[in-house]
């Protein structure tokens, strides 16, 4: 959009008037926020406000009830029970994803344990050899030729 | 000639140009969702760049906001900046709450969404541990978090996150207990984006007037309005909170101070600090009205970490992530101490 060019630019006394006023008004705003009184009766306005909001939902719902519509209440039960349903799911995904680790550390230890006893079997075949070539060596030595 | 005429004539010309302005595309860098709950989305930016790490880096923002106020502008983008240095983030994105949610309390959000979200992460990386970055109130929950279950935390870094809630500043004047009956004010299925709306213009008056004065300034450079209307979107797209969840966090944080005097009992476990021992980065904004750094600053000592830097940036709330103090100071320094600490 076009916006016409500012005609009082550059007005010296102008421009100290504005900063006068604004700083009168940012004086008194400090001093309503200081006040007691104002600030109580903004906690007030925000209860009446809530309240009124509540009464006014109220009155909604009772219109809608009458014409055997679905009221605001309705749709937050239904929305409700739709959100407590994602929970339970996700405290299943959570058991399933504990579930997965615990399965994963599992296959860990097995498989260390899978090589731990290979490496025994490995290590038992050859002391096994060792035995068998020292005992095939005491009986050679042993028979006359 | 009318005295103060320019200004006003500024002014006027600024607000119609918010109301008539388009806003534009935020959240714009690529990604791919990774888990999903409820209302809640994980938003996977796969790293790139030469040196790339392995440990996520996990941002958490406040539920009040959206969660593009990570992703601002392309060029102004703290997901996008972090991913470019190397590291695979993951942004929260809480989603928006209907009033089927409006029963979620601490406790959910804490364990059935972001403890959650964490681990679906770590599994998505394949890493055991995750860098946890909390923004605001995304910083006070990942604390808590933290302390309530450390399991999964390599770092965590607290930016602008209010811990010492009697120093709150101008928000906590509004919800002091003598001003605010939480169980009065905060009935009803969600707290509006109205109420908090307006909560959240009470913060800085005057600013609600000044800011048409830059918007009509910036009208001349195309650049420069998209982005001060990118701002405007942060400031105007609040999202509803759970009364419960509200109620709740008022009345421990801000009424209570429970946080770092005790006493905020989440699922019958009470939040201890302490419990904190990976290294922690508290960053502060020098300006911020918001979460004044004298609220953000006491939680570098209520830690039982025995590795905790303190970093107080020259900005604001806001610059500290789109400003130019975010290239300038936040990212080089959160890129540096997560290549530290990371295990």
């Amino acid at each position: 959009m076009s916006i016409p060019p500012f005609g009082f630019a550059g007005n010296e006394a102008s421009n100290q008037l504005y900063e006068q006023w604004e700083k009168g008004m940012t004086e008194w705003w400090e001093s309503m926020m200081q006040n007691p009184a104002f600030l109580g009766s903004l906690g007030d306005n925000m209860a009446s406000m809530t309240q009124m909001r509540t009464a006014w939902d109220d009155a909604i719902d009772q219109g809608l009830e009458r014409a055997r519509m679905p009221t605001r209440k309705d749709m937050i039960r239904l929305a409700s029970i739709v959100s407590l349903l994602e929970d339970k799911l996700m405290k299943v995904e959570d058991q399933l994803l504990n579930s997965n680790d615990r399965l994963v550390e599992m296959e860990k230890a097995l498989l260390v344990s899978r090589i731990e006893s290979a490496e025994m079997r490995l290590e038992l075949n050859e002391r096994l050899s060792r035995i068998e070539l020292a005992l095939e060596r005491a009986l050679g030595g042993g028979e006359s030729k | 000639m009318i005295p103060g005429a320019d200004a006003t004539s500024q002014v006027q010309r600024g607000w119609l140009l918010h109301a008539t302005v388009a806003r534009p595309p935020v959240g714009q860098t690529a990604h791919v969702v990774v888990h999903q709950h409820d209302k809640l989305a994980v938003r996977y930016y796969a790293p790139t760049g030469e040196s790339i790490q392995k440990t996520p880096v996990i941002l958490v923002p406040s539920l009040i906001n959206r969660a593009y106020i990570l992703d601002l502008e392309p060029d102004r983008s703290v997901v996008a900046s972090l991913s470019a240095m190397g590291h695979p983030v993951y942004l929260v994105d809480w989603g928006i709450p209907g009033e089927e949610d409006a029963a979620e309390d601490t406790g959910y959000v804490l364990h059935e969404l972001l403890s959650r979200s964490i681990d679906r992460i770590c599994r998505h990386a394949g890493q055991p541990k995750a860098l946890v970055f909390g923004y605001c109130q995304g910083g006070v929950l990942a604390a808590m978090l933290a302390a309530l279950a450390p399991e999964r935390f390599a770092g965590l870094v607290l930016l602008n996150a209010p811990f010492r809630f009697s120093e709150g500043g101008r928000f906590r004047d509004l919800v002091a207990p003598e001003v605010m009956d939480v169980d009065k004010a905060l009935t009803g299925g969600l707290v509006s984006v109205e109420s908090m709306s307006a909560g959240f213009k009470l913060l800085d008056p005057m600013g609600n007037w000044t800011k048409y004065i830059g918007i009509e300034k910036a009208s001349g450079d195309p650049a420069r309005m998209a982005r001060v209307m990118a701002r405007e979107r942060w400031l105007e797209e609040n999202v509803p909170l759970p009364a419960v969840f509200a109620r709740e966090f008022i009345r421990n944080a801000y009424q209570k101070d429970a946080l770092l005097d005790g006493g905020w009992v989440v699922r019958g476990k009470e939040i201890d600090l302490r419990n904190i021992t990976c290294p922690v980065l508290v960053v502060a904004s020098e300006r911020d009205f918001i979460a004044p750094k004298e609220a953000c600053l006491p939680v570098a000592e209520a830690t039982g970490s025995d590795d905790v830097t303190v970093e107080v940036i020259p900005t604001g709330h806001i610059g500290c992530v789109v400003g130019s103090a975010a290239s300038r100071h936040l990212l080089p320094l959160l890129d540096g101490w997560f290549r530290r600490v990371q295990p």
